[in-house]
Parts: C-alpha cells; structure tokens; sequence
C-alpha cells in the first residue's frame, strides 16, 4: 500500500522514501508543501475519515473503536456519555483527553449542528445521549477535527 | 482494521513520520547560519534600470547523478573510441560517423549523438536523444554549453557537487540554495519590481495587492520534494509562498480537504471546527509553528491550485501550419498533435511547463526527481541512451507547448500572453568519464554539458535575445592513457568555459543582478555566488561566480 504510487499513503507522496535518489535530500522530515499536503491527506482521509479503518466488526474481523466483532456496539462505548466518548476518541488517537474548551466547543458542533444525539432526562436532568445510528458519523467529525490538530504531527519528546 | 492496528497505524502514519519538537528543520538552518555572515541582499548591484521589464520564468531540471556528456557532445567521439577500454563500436557501430544514409552514422551535424538515418534496425539505432537536440538548435530553440568544467573544487562526489550546483556557491555548508536567494533577492529589492516589472501576461507588479507579495506559486518544486534549492536563509523572512511549494505532475491538488458528512453550509461547518481548532491552539503554550505554516501554505494552495484540479494536461495547443511546410511538424512525427510521453519525465515537465504558461506569477520552478538517478557507473550502453532520447524528446515537445502559446490563448487561463521569457536550463552533479569501463559504464567527471532552452526575449539573455539561441559553445579534448579509466574532456586551450555555479548567477542576472557593470573580484566579492571564510569574516575563499556569457560574439559560439 505504502509503496504503490497510486495510494494515497504511497510513502513517496511525503518524500519518505528517501534513498530513492541516493542524496540531495534534506536529513529530516519533508515538510515541503506537497510532502505534508499528502501526509495529511493520507492521515486524514484513509485512516480518520475512514471508518473502515477502525470502526470494528467489518468482515467479522475483530473488535474495532466502536463495534464488537458482530457488529454490535461495544457494551463499554454504549456506556460512555458523549463527553466521556470524545474523550475516549482524544485518548485513542492523541494521547490525552479533550480540553474543556474542545469538549465545548465540539458538543456544540455534534449536539446543535449536526443533531447526533437525542436529549433524555433522567430526574429532572437533561442530558444529550449519542444515537445508536450516529455513532460513525459522530467518530468521523471528531476525528475530522483531530486531524486538524498541529499536535498529531508532532512527537512530544519526553519530559516536555 | 481492529483497534489494536488502528492505533499501530497512527503510530507508523502519524507518530512515525511527525517532528521532534526540540529539533526542527529552520532550528537546523539556524545552527547552519550563524557560522557565517548573512546575505545582504540589498547590496546586490541591482537598480530600477537593471530589473526586468518583464518578469523571467525558470525551469530547472537538474539531473541527478550526473549524466554522461556523449548525447550532447560526441565532438572527440574518434579520440575517445581509440582509446577506451571498452569500445563504443561494440555497442554502437556508427557512433564515429557521421549521420549518412551511406555510413549509417549517428554523429549529427553538431556533433550530438543521433540516430541512423539509414533505418532504425535495433535500439543501437535510436540514438541518444541527438536528433531532437539537433532540432532545437537549428530552430534557435537551444543551446549547447560543452564547456562546463569545475576547476574551483574539483571534488566529484555527489553530495559536495549537487550542493554546489544547488547553493550556486561553494559554501555548502551554509549557503541557501539558489532558489531561495532568488527568492530573497525579490523579496528584499521588492520595491524595484513593484515600480518597473510586469507578469508575462502584462500584469503589473505594482497593481497586485500586496505587490511581490500577492505572487501565486512564484517558487516551485515539481515533484522534487525537499530539494536543496530551496534550503533557507534564516536571516532573511520572505513572504510565505516564496518559499519553495512541491507540486505533483498531474497538478492535482493534494491540499484540498473536505468534510465528512457536510450539511445544509459546509464552509460554516468547517469554520466552526477551525474555531475550535483556533481555540486550542491559543490555549496552548507549545510551538507547533512549523506545523501550523504547513497548513497556511496548504489552504493557500487548495485555493490557488482549485482550477488546475479539473484541467485535462493533457490538452496542448496544435501545431499551426499542420503540414510538411512546417519543420515543427516534420519533427513531431508528421502530426499536429502535440503529446508529452506519458513518463515520469514527460509528465513531470509538462506540469512544470503548464504551471508556468497559465501562471505568470510562477517564477522558478525545479524538476529532477522524476527525471530519475544518472549514475551510470555501469550497463550505461543499455540505460542512458533511451533516457536521453526521453528527456530531449520530452523538452522538444516543451519547447512546441512553449512556442504555440506564445500570444495565444492558452489551454486553462485562457491567457493572452508571450512566452519568449520562460526559459529551461538542464545540468547535473558533474560530468562524467569519457572512457567506456568494463562494466561498461562511465565513472565520474568534471566537464559537462549545459542545455538551456528557450527565452528569447530580447534584454533577457542577450541585447538582441535570439542570437544566444541556436548555439554549441565550447569545445573539448580527450585526456588521459590509453586503456585507462581515468579518461576525460577538458575545455580545449582558449575555449570559453564556466564553473556550475554560474549557472546560478546567470539566473540572477535575468532577474536584474547586474554583473556587467560591477564584475566580480577581489574587492567586489558577489554577495549571492562568494563563499566567505566561516572562521574569518571578510575573507573570502571564492569571490563568486560570473553568469554565463550568452553573447556569441563573446563567447566563441558557432
């Protein structure tokens, strides 16, 4: 996959493959124009955006992010509420958990803009519980955002 | 996909291939810098009467590896043959003769290495690309500079040549590239160009928003990536897009991006993610600027690239008359019709000549990587003459793209304008030996061909312009013992000749360096080609190189 030119991860694409021309490369990562461009591209739109690539129970493969090797919808995420599931997308994917400003401003993105819950009460409380059939569609505008984060480019060295 | 591979292909996608934060690459081009003086770039001779009235374009083909000479140069061909371990003749029987039906030579009227005209029997027969390059001159298209010798450094590795070639210096260590002092030098004399130049489609400078500013795409890398053209000059800012932008040849654009599952306003939807993003971002308290630039350039170019997005490349302007009357037609295979191979090299360049027919603002571009490696050590008789025959039928064809859109409208922007200023300059690493080794190959050298193409406008290479044009300039000799590897040419006694770094230089002239008037020497050391002694400022160990002399009455051309 990586090394077919025609792939959208194809290692080419973002200057990885770097004896390709012996020498006259620069000795770190490409972040030319095109070289990140595809790097991005690839990231976002055959790994994130592709809920084939995570979601779980696709050809009986194996428990994925969101669904059991049925297709069912893991006990454990069916538990989460929809803050705790950003959350647990954030964790998955960049190593630490949405800030209070992200969990803000996405519920409102996922609640008001895009309807992916429905609003149960329970003693007198309203709160916003993700419906069963969105739950691809809602991983997806997480993940679309995540993949616009600086910070998933990057390796924090430890002790930073 | 489970969600255990998920997350190991984050990791080999995302976390393998991101950026140490400690380290990056412009913290990398600082250390570099701060051991030796900056570039000041407005103290380069350039004045209101020396910039061009006419923006130039540049392509840039470099040809890494080094190729052999013979395509371009088969001059000493008898010489060579005589002496060399392995014999031409073997491989190639009509290599010492002239191109005749009679003979059936290879051994164009310029001395290129062509094919037999008696016949195309077997791939011996096809030559090296030298018909093409035979027709390029006699139509005042090329031409050809033999003489291209590095005497100042006359180390033949690769790395030390092709930053050489690509910093336009010998200060490999610290120079910029060529590409990105070019760019500098526009940047910081911005005011010259915004009150005397205009874009090759009479578009002025100075009617632009932001002047050199609102320049789209002025510095391009087409599929060769992180090329060391482009490498920084710290101690200058130039504006975001002058720094090199990477391409692909298909002019597809890999910088757009869109939403899954969009609503009734997508562009909303998106700025309401981007909000956050923005959000986030402030509130964060690490550097991810290099990253964050990443993604500036890519929105600027998602925009900037949208309409080549859905262009067919592969619509090229037709060869007007399209009958045996019109030499262009006889060279093209008796067909109007004109088609770039559809080979990385082929594609590769009409991206390159596209980009700079439909978009004045593109300035300079690089190609190289897909013109493939040129190393020829060994098996050269069976690899280099079929990739030459593609590179030169690839810039004939160019140079038909180039020509039938001169003042015609073209093929995507529907632009009205001349293309006498785009020119294309083809080199390598170095040369190589002329003597065939026993692996049947060429090992390397220090004289090589210079091609460049195009550009005949007049004040751009020349007074007149068109009489640099059609052109071989230089000659050689063989050197070195019979039956010995280390067999070369050399510029002959009296021949004009120059160090690759001009090339560079000549660059820097088309765009108002005026050279002519201030030559280099001791006591005017050329800010942009000197190397500067790293561990005693203001000692120089090279005072630069001149651009090339065009002048044919200068420069013993015939």
């Amino acid at each position: 996959m990586a090394t077919s030119t025609s792939s959208p991860t194809y290692l080419g694409g973002m200057g990885w493959n770097a004896m390709s021309l012996k020498i006259g490369r620069l000795p770190s990562v490409p972040l030319d124009a095109l070289s990140f461009g595809n790097h991005h591209k690839a990231l976002r739109e055959s790994l994130l955006l592709n809920t084939n690539s995570y979601s779980g129970g696709v050809n009986a493969a194996a428990d994925g992010l969101i669904y059991d090797e049925n297709r069912d919808l893991r006990v454990f995420v069916e538990s989460l509420s929809l803050e705790d599931y950003i959350d647990y997308l954030f964790l998955n994917t960049l190593h630490r958990k949405a800030t209070a400003a992200e969990q803000q401003g996405l519920y409102d993105f996922l609640v008001n803009t895009r309807n992916y819950t429905d609003t149960q009460t329970v003693e007198g409380v309203d709160f916003e519980v993700i419906r069963t059939s969105q739950y691809l569609n809602l991983t997806e505008e997480v993940f679309d955002y995540i993949s616009r984060l600086p910070e998933l480019y990057y390796f924090t060295s430890i002790g930073q | 996909m489970n969600r255990r591979l998920f997350l190991k292909a984050l990791a080999a996608v995302g976390g393998g291939a991101i950026i140490p934060q400690t380290v990056s690459l412009s913290s990398l081009s600082s250390m570099y810098k701060q051991a030796n003086a900056a570039i000041n770039y407005t103290s380069v001779n350039i004045s209101a009467s020396s910039v061009p009235s006419v923006m130039p374009q540049i392509i840039n083909i470099f040809l890494y590896g080094g190729p052999s000479e013979l395509a371009g140069n088969l001059s000493n061909i008898a010489d060579i043959e005589q002496n060399s371990q392995s014999k031409y003749t073997d491989f190639f029987p009509g290599i010492v003769d002239s191109q005749d039906v009679a003979t059936d030579g290879l051994v164009t009227p310029s001395g290129f290495w062509g094919s037999n005209k008696s016949g195309i029997n077997n791939e011996a027969d096809r030559g090296a690309g030298g018909d093409d390059m035979q027709f390029l001159l006699d139509q005042g298209q090329m031409s050809v500079y033999r003489t291209m010798m590095k005497r100042k450094n006359t180390s033949q590795s690769h790395r030390e040549s092709i930053l050489m070639s690509q910093k336009g210096s010998l200060d490999i260590d610290f120079a910029p590239g060529f590409g990105y002092k070019l760019a500098a030098l526009i940047s910081e004399n911005r005011a010259l160009y915004e009150a005397n130049t205009s874009l090759a489609d009479g578009t002025p400078i100075s009617s632009l928003a932001n002047g050199v500013e609102s320049l789209v795409m002025p510095f391009v890398s087409v599929l060769d990536g992180d090329t060391r053209i482009f490498d920084k000059d710290s101690s200058v800012t130039v504006p975001l897009l002058f720094n090199g932008i990477s391409v692909d040849s298909a002019l597809n654009n890999p910088f757009s991006r869109s939403i899954p599952n969009p609503g009734a306003d997508p562009v909303a939807e998106e700025a309401a993610l981007d909000a956050i993003v923005q959000k986030s971002l402030n509130e964060s308290s690490r550097d991810y600027s290099e990253v964050v630039e990443a993604f500036k350039l890519r929105q600027e170019l998602a925009d900037a690239m949208g309409v080549y997005d859905t262009a067919d490349l592969t619509v090229l302007p037709t060869i007007v008359p399209g009958d045996l009357s019109n030499p262009d037609f006889v060279a093209n295979g008796n067909s109007a019709t004109l088609a770039y191979l559809d080979t990385s090299v082929g594609r590769s360049l009409r991206a390159a000549v596209t980009l700079a027919i439909e978009n004045p603002a593109t300035l300079f571009a690089t190609v190289g990587g897909a013109f493939g490696g040129w190393d020829d050590h060994n098996n050269g008789v069976d690899r280099y003459p079929r990739r030459m025959r593609e590179v030169f039928e690839a810039l004939r064809v160019a140079m038909m793209h180039i020509k039938y859109s001169h003042n015609s409208a073209t093929q995507i922007n529907s632009l009205n304008r001349p293309t006498d200023n785009i020119i294309i300059n083809v080199f390598g690493d170095f040369g190589r030996r002329v003597n065939l080794n026993t692996s049947l190959g060429w090992n390397h050298g220090n004289n090589q061909n210079f091609y460049t193409l195009g550009g005949a406008r007049p004040g751009l290479r020349t007074a007149a312009g068109s009489d640099a044009l059609g052109k071989v300039v230089g000659n050689t000799n063989r050197v070195g013992n019979a039956g010995e590897d280390r067999q070369f040419t050399k510029p002959a006694t009296g021949s004009y000749e120059f160090e690759p770094m001009s090339v560079a230089a000549n660059i820097y002239k088309y765009f108002g360096v005026d050279y002519a008037s201030s030559p280099i020497s001791a006591s005017n050391p050329d800010p942009l080609t000197s190397y500067e002694d790293p561990n005693n400022a203001g000692q120089f160990i090279d005072f630069g190189s001149p651009p090339i002399e065009e002048d044919p009455t200068k420069n013993g051309a015939v």
